[in-house]
């Protein structure tokens, strides 16, 4: 007679499906936290390289498209009234503080962090919730070599952004139309992916202020909302944050915003884009055309249901 | 003797109703040109497609102060000419422009239409049933637009002959359709941008005042349906 054995196994003998389906980034991942180790350099040294040839090339607009059509509720709800508005902005001196589950929490005048590394240029899509889409040419730092400054703790699996609040100068403020400071915020693998950046500078120049000097985030494959403007607090936290859109209207903007072209808004077209300068819509891609690059990090997960 | 503005225009009716007429076209004028010489901004579409809009949905509001603003002005104007007796204080002929106004709201919802169907949903009728399956604003939409519609074909005074009682009850289904524009406006305007208060402001507004003469709070006066009243007869 044969006995069979029941097999005893209980979730913790498995692997994680996620884990498993990027086993060899992941072990890549930990060769190179060593070798990071090894080389004393501080926390998480293994910020990947994105390589812009391999990003989709769509002809930048131009200067005055960008600087002149702005969400910024913080001075208007109105797009073209922020150029005007966003002038009386102090943005000198300013610090980001970056705290929380980290090593070494640090405030940081804007100046001293940008002399520290080198600026990168990287040509974006941009794609609003609202159906309309820009091409713009950041300058700024990789999120992911920022947050090694601080040396994030495994417990860091949030990152939450803050952005200024000051009435006295951000006139959209002293009306209730969200919860201020604006919050917003990514999922740790997000703000550590290469093409996440802190931009502290447009075609070459300075940050004009309604593009959200001095430092804003750009997360090109979710939609704008998700890419905060002049940024004071960095956080790192074991919980996902509350973020404003979210928290002002949870049925139409969800904590990941990713562009999806198949999860409709129900006031706006998510399946085209009114790119600016051209006057007939186009298609939508998923990711804004970076699934390439990011659909791995949301492998597995229901993105009708986390849009 | 002074003439009171009502016999004033009214007897230059032909002159005031041409004014009216290209006074109305101007909106559409602006538009044209500024799309020619691409001064439509920075996001044209979206420019096209809301000040269309907002010109239907402005000269819906122009055609229901019609009723209204007559029998304001015939108030006004009999405490004014009293001394001349009441016949010269007629304010009916302004229910003749009415018309004019309501095929304005109809022409520019035309256009409102048009842009949408050639620059977003390029034609593609497939993408129409989708869109609207998934948004509420664009079925409240589309009702306004078929009730102008009807309301434009049925406006010929040949129509009107036909239809007799019924003309009344087809055309009181724009103040559904201003209803329903409203409902279009809150549903596709972006959270906390303050101009769909200013419609609904004054879209309610309107809309109390047929409350107010139905239920007999205000006495009813011929010519509150819009039916053509016989006019006074006026003796220099």
């Amino acid at each position: 007679m044969i006995i069979r054995k029941t097999q005893q196994l209980t979730e913790q003998h498995t692997t994680d499906k996620r884990l498993y389906q990027n086993r060899r980034q992941f072990i890549q991942r930990l060769g190179l936290g060593i070798a990071g180790t090894l080389l004393n350099r501080p926390g998480l040294a293994a910020c990947d390289v994105i390589n812009p040839g391999q990003l989709l090339k769509d002809k930048p607009n131009t200067r005055r498209q960008i600087t002149s059509y702005n969400n910024y509720y913080e001075f208007s709800t109105n797009k073209e009234a922020v150029r005007i508005l966003a002038q009386e902005l102090t943005i000198s001196p300013w610090t980001l503080t970056i705290h929380g589950e980290v090593e070494k929490p640090v405030t940081i005048d804007m100046d001293d962090l940008v002399k520290r590394f080198s600026i990168e240029n990287r040509i974006y899509r941009l794609r609003c919730v609202e159906g309309w889409s820009m091409v713009i040419p950041w300058n700024g730092i990789p999120l992911c070599k920022i947050l090694s400054l601080v040396t994030p703790l495994s417990s860091a699996k949030y990152v939450a952004f803050t952005s200024l609040q000051r009435s006295s100068e951000m006139i959209g403020q002293r009306r209730d139309s969200l919860d201020w400071p604006y919050q917003e915020g990514l999922r740790m693998d997000e703000a550590l992916h290469p093409l996440t950046l802190l931009a502290t500078g447009m075609y070459d120049d300075e940050l004009p202020k309604q593009n959200g000097a001095p430092a804003r985030i750009v997360v090109p494959w979710k939609y704008g909302f998700k890419s905060p403007k002049a940024i004071t607090h960095i956080q790192l936290l074991p919980q996902q944050p509350q973020t404003s859109w979210n928290k002002s209207i949870p049925g139409e903007y969800g904590f990941y915003a990713n562009v999806n072209p198949s999860v409709p808004h129900p006031r706006w077209s998510q399946r085209r884009e009114n790119r600016i300068g051209e006057l007939r819509k186009k298609p939508t891609l998923a990711f804004n055309g970076y699934a390439d690059q990011v659909a791995h990090l949301y492998r597995g997960m229901d993105l009708k249901k986390y849009f | 003797m002074r003439q009171p503005l009502s016999l004033w225009l009214k007897t230059r009716y032909r002159r005031v109703w041409w004014c009216l007429f290209l006074a109305a076209l101007i909106p559409f004028a602006n538009i044209l040109f500024r799309y020619q010489t691409d001064r439509l901004g920075i996001n044209p579409l979206q420019a096209l497609q809301q000040e269309t809009g907002q010109w239907a949905l402005i000269f819906l509001i122009i055609s229901l102060t019609v009723t209204p603003v007559r029998r304001f002005m015939a108030f006004i104007c009999q405490k004014l000419a009293a001394r001349y007796g009441k016949r010269i204080s007629d304010w009916n002929w302004i229910i003749r422009l009415r018309r004019m106004l309501g095929l304005y709201a109809l022409f520019y919802a035309t256009l409102h239409c048009l842009t949408w169907l050639h620059f977003d949903i390029s034609w593609m009728f497939s993408w129409i049933i989708e869109e609207t399956a998934e948004k509420p604003y664009l079925v409240a939409g589309f009702l306004v637009y078929i009730i102008l519609l009807i309301l434009g074909l049925t406006s010929p005074r040949f129509m009107m002959k036909r239809l007799g009682k019924n003309w009344l009850r087809i055309h009181r289904s724009i103040y559904a359709a201003s209803l329903l524009a409203l409902l279009h406006v809150w549903w596709s305007a972006k959270p906390g941008s303050q101009e769909p208060l200013y419609y609904t402001f004054l879209i309610i507004l309107l809309l109390l005042f047929r409350i107010l003469t139905w239920s007999g709070i205000l006495s009813r006066k011929p010519g509150d349906n819009g039916l053509p009243v016989p006019e006074r007869q006026v003796n220099h």
